[in-house]
């Protein structure tokens, strides 16, 4: 579903990524575990199109969309929920899931939106209100619903624990989880909470600065010692 | 009493005149972030195109319709040629845009030459609105002003198009993996600006003098009706800033000249913004 094939990227002179070379097949749940600064962000950016890569190519599905923009690729059904959620905070819940509807274009079901509210009841009983004033949970699962909103093929989700409380991490976890097994979803999901990648995810890479070092699954990674050697944890 | 409303009558058209003129640049300014003050030049312009089709007998309405859809294509092909590789530039725009004035001045100095030229009004004749007198031809241009800043509220806060465009200039990256083409909605919002200055000048064409400067004072005043009613507040910023600024003027013309009251104003919007640099309704 994914394919990434020797990407290099960076920002001005600095490379951040180097040679990253790795793919996902439909209806898997990849893991990309790394500590600060490693590349992930810069790594999304690149899957979602905002980073146009060096070298290398990036397919989804069969479509080659190495030299398409942002805008091109969620019309293939690229769908982001960026590192600090973007939520556009002067729009309402509503109009945020709109736009998530919006980029479905012809994918876009009816009925999709009552899914989503089933999924995230808390979004339901907030649809007129300013996305800005929500508390960060709500936040990252009113993210999380407007990607849905867009019928993805792949889904990509940056560091969705960041700043939320633990049993909401393992929440967010679970519906992440259950909308892969219901809709076959493609998903990758970058963090730093191994526990919660690990309830995920059935296959794992570790980025260290900009190199994948290590993959397999959860377990495999933290029996042979990879976890503790390159997130020290 | 029939002088107070004269004047409250007064007021209301003059901000609805100066509103008219400075939607253009405050859509521009407000969604794209450049400060066009090309504006000036267009409004002349789409005077100037109306002008010529009243003199080669076209009727009234379809010149200003030409006008529009003539100063429009004129901020596309800007757009497309220049504008677009500057964006979230604003010095290098604001210098640009500012060429773009001086050329299109000088454009229409060769093409239309420096005399005055004038239009005879579309609607000669007064209205009487509870004892006071009003031109039929502000009315109307009043009017179409209300409408058009109604349809631009609209636009923005009941369609798709205009959810697509606000959560633009929230977050372009977020909007652009949402699938918006913004590099297109960019060069849309640019040449829609652009034609609503021609729309404008050639409205107020037959209320005032044409000339190849005729865009300069209007583009002051719309750039501080602008400023003043508040960044990002599109409509409402623009009614507000164009009461204040339009309103105002009208207020202090009462016991000065209008050169002098006009200076008043802008001196206090400028003090005015020094206290609230964001404008009246604008944030952050
Ligand atoms: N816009 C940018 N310009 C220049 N350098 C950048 C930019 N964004 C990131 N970098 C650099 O690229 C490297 C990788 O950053 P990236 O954001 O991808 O890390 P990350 O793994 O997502 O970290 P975190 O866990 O803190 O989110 C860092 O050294 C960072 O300083
Ligand atoms: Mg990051």
């Amino acid at each position: 579903m994914l394919r990434v094939t020797g990407v290099a990227a960076g920002y001005g002179r600095g490379v951040v990524l180097h040679d990253v070379t790795f793919s996902v097949a439909q209806g898997e749940v990849l893991g990309v575990l790394g500590r600060n600064g490693m590349g992930k962000t810069t790594l999304i950016r690149v899957l979602a199109g905002l980073l146009r890569a060096r070298q290398g190519s990036v397919h989804v599905g069969d479509v080659d969309v190495t030299r398409e923009a942002a805008y091109a690729r969620a019309g293939h059904g690229v769908a982001v929920v960026p590192q600090g959620r973007g939520v556009f905070a002067e729009l309402t819940v509503v109009e945020n899931l709109r736009l998530g509807r919006m980029a479905a274009g012809r994918r876009a079901r009816p009925g999709r939106l009552d899914e989503v509210f089933d999924h995230f009841p808390r979004l339901a009983e907030r649809r007129k209100q300013r996305a800005g004033t929500m508390s960060g949970g709500e936040q990252q699962m009113l993210a999380i619903g407007r990607a849905l909103m867009a019928e993805p093929q792949l889904l990509l989700l940056d560091e969705p624990s960041d700043g939320i409380m633990p049993v909401l991490v393992q929440q967010i976890a679970r519906d992440i989880r259950a909308v892969n097994v219901d809709e076959g979803l493609t998903t990758v999901v970058v963090e730093q909470n191994v526990p919660m990648v690990a309830s995920m995810a059935g296959r794992c890479l570790i980025l260290e600065s900009g190199r994948i070092v290590a993959e397999g699954t959860p377990d495999a990674l933290a029996q042979g010692g990879d976890i503790e050697r390159h997130l020290g944890v | 009493m029939d002088r107070v409303l004269s004047v409250l009558l007064d007021v209301v058209t003059s901000t609805l005149v100066l509103a008219l003129v400075s939607l253009g640049l405050a859509v521009v300014f407000g969604l794209v972030r450049v400060i066009n003050m090309g504006h000036g030049a267009m409004l002349a312009l789409g005077a100037y195109v109306a002008w010529t089709c009243v003199n080669r007998g076209i009727p009234f309405p379809v010149a200003v319709l030409v006008a529009t859809v003539a100063v429009g294509i004129v901020g596309l092909v800007f757009e497309v040629l220049v504008i677009r590789h500057f964006y979230e530039q604003p010095f290098e725009t604001l210098l640009i845009s500012w060429g773009f004035y001086l050329v299109v001045t000088e454009l229409i100095k060769l093409v239309w030459g420096t005399d005055l030229r004038s239009l005879p009004n579309p609607l000669p004749g007064t209205l009487s609105v509870g004892g006071a007198g009003i031109g039929n031809y502000v009315a109307v241009i009043s009017l179409i002003s209300a409408a058009l800043l109604t349809a631009t509220a609209l636009v923005l806060y009941r369609t798709d198009l205009g959810v697509k465009v606000r959560a633009m200039i929230q977050n372009r990256d977020m909007a652009l993996m949402l699938g918006v083409n913004a590099p297109r909605m960019y060069r849309s919002v640019f040449a829609v600006g652009a034609a609503l200055a021609g729309l404008a000048g050639a409205l107020i064409a037959p209320m005032f003098s044409i000339e190849p400067d005729m865009g300069t004072l209007w583009l002051v005043r719309s750039f501080f009706a602008v400023i003043v009613g508040g960044l990002g507040a599109i409509v409402g910023g623009t009614l507000v800033g164009s009461g204040l600024i339009g309103g105002a003027t009208v207020v202090f013309a009462l016991f000065s000249k209008q050169v002098f009251a006009q200076t008043v104003v802008f001196a206090l919007a400028v003090i005015a913004l020094r206290f609230r640099p964001v404008g009246i309704l604008g944030r952050r």
